[in-house]
């Protein structure tokens, strides 16, 4: 290093102070900059690490018509940061995309260095018509759309969309009337068919109708049964008709019967 | 009253010198505006996720910063230390202002339905204040350099 020498000044001049403490100033908020990203970008790697997950879904029939899956997330963030504003939805369609139903959750927020579980109750309505009833009686692949917000490190907010297929086992899958010719004591054998998908088992009362195409009930029959996960059912019960009471044309009906609850089945036609 | 006594003397170095210290700065300058930026891109690529910004527009920017700041460096003794500074605040200034447009950043994970939504725009709002201090100092330099020419220098290469 080469070049002339100069005297030194004792005194710094105002605008050299004042252009140097801008500077600084500049330098120390770059400072404070990095190191924050590079914290949040720290809890933000720790978070994926964590053991956050989704717990196993169980299946339940509702007192409302309705079949109720229910699980939790927990969410484990070991970070430095909180997240904040977190909320969760998600919407179920079913296989021909008939809109089953809905679930939201949030906004809540989830402390540093903390563990909470979310409960995600679920509400799918089943009935004997629209597109709820073909929870009761068909097995499928159900898609579940999921959208997510948080707001991480107080600066970052960020949204998850995730699609997934989810298999839904139907608890009376397959299920089939067949009427058969009416006896000459004036009943009528019915076998119902079907087989339990649903990791429940179904134990209650089926109660089995046969209505006349002017909408008369002409007969009505029930019997206990207790199907267990998996289990394949299959039974012919008369139904003694009333006199006069014609099915041809007419539908036969279902419903399973429990203290709790009650599920309408699809109809059939007679032919 | 103050001390009184011989002050000591300072030395501005030789533009020889200053070359080859800046060549040598060029080496953090370049892995800090070029290299570690593309490193991330291209991490980003390779693992077949769209990039929010785009590697040319990141390269020339880098580029641009490096040679301006190794300029300011080499002028720093000379009046024209002061409007390069300017420049180059300034062109680091629109940089950043570029990147708040680009800070929404949406991406889908490769192989999944997985689709990610990342906001920096307060972050990129707070990184502004940097490039408009470094701002206002090289107004503050330049307006110094033409009221008292040479009157930094002692403080800018103390003995």
């Amino acid at each position: 290093m080469s070049g002339q020498v100069y005297t030194y000044p004792r005194r710094v001049p105002p605008l050299y102070r004042l252009a140097r403490a801008f500077r600084r100033a500049s330098v120390l908020v770059l400072v404070l900059l990095i190191l924050f990203t590079v914290s949040v970008i720290y809890s933000t790697s720790e978070l994926t690490q964590s053991s956050s997950h989704v717990g196993s879904f169980s299946v339940a029939f509702g007192s409302n018509g309705t079949m109720i899956l229910a699980g939790s997330l927990t969410l484990n963030n070991p970070g430095f940061y909180p997240i904040q504003a977190l909320s969760l939805e998600a919407r179920v369609v079913n296989e021909t995309g008939g809109f089953l139903g809905t679930f939201g959750y949030g906004p809540v927020s989830l402390g540093a260095q903390a563990t909470t579980e979310f409960p995600i109750e679920l509400y799918l309505p089943v009935s004997a018509t629209g597109p709820g009833a073909s929870l009761l009686v068909e097995t499928q692949y159900l898609n579940v759309s999921v959208w997510g917000n948080a707001t991480f490190g107080y600066m970052f907010p960020a949204s998850v969309t995730l699609q997934e297929l989810r298999h839904w086992g139907a608890p009376f899958d397959h299920l089939a009337f067949t009427v058969q010719s009416p006896d000459p004591n004036g009943s009528i054998p019915v076998m119902l068919s079907f087989q339990n998908e649903a990791s429940l088992t179904e134990a209650g009362i089926l109660r089995i109708s046969v209505v006349a195409a002017n909408g008369i009930t002409c007969g009505t029959t029930s019997w206990p049964m207790n199907v267990a996960p998996g289990q394949q059912f299959s039974q012919t019960q008369p139904i003694a008709l009333s006199p006069g009471c014609s099915p041809v044309g007419g539908t036969v009906t279902g419903e399973f019967v429990t203290p709790a609850y009650s599920v309408p089945l699809p109809t059939e036609a007679i032919p | 009253m103050s001390a009184a006594g011989p002050a000591p003397g300072y030395r501005v170095p030789s533009l020889g010198w200053r070359i080859v210290v800046a060549s040598l700065r060029l080496i953090p300058l370049i892995i800090l505006f070029i290299g570690l930026p593309i490193a991330a891109l291209s991490f980003l690529t390779s693992h077949s996720i769209p990039l929010p910004l785009s590697i040319a527009a990141v390269t020339i920017a880098g580029a641009v910063i490096v040679a301006l700041s190794t300029a300011r460096y080499i002028a720093k003794p000379t009046g024209v230390y002061g409007p390069l500074s300017i420049v180059a605040s300034a062109f680091v200034l629109g940089y950043v202002f570029y990147l708040l447009g680009q800070s929404t950043y949406r991406f889908r994970l490769p192989g999944s339905s997985v689709t990610i939504g990342i906001t920096f725009t307060t972050l990129v709002e707070w990184l502004l204040i940097v490039p408009a201090l470094a701002l206002v100092a090289a107004l503050v330099t330049t307006i110094e350099d033409a009221r008292a020419p040479r009157e930094r220098l002692p403080f800018d290469f103390p003995p």
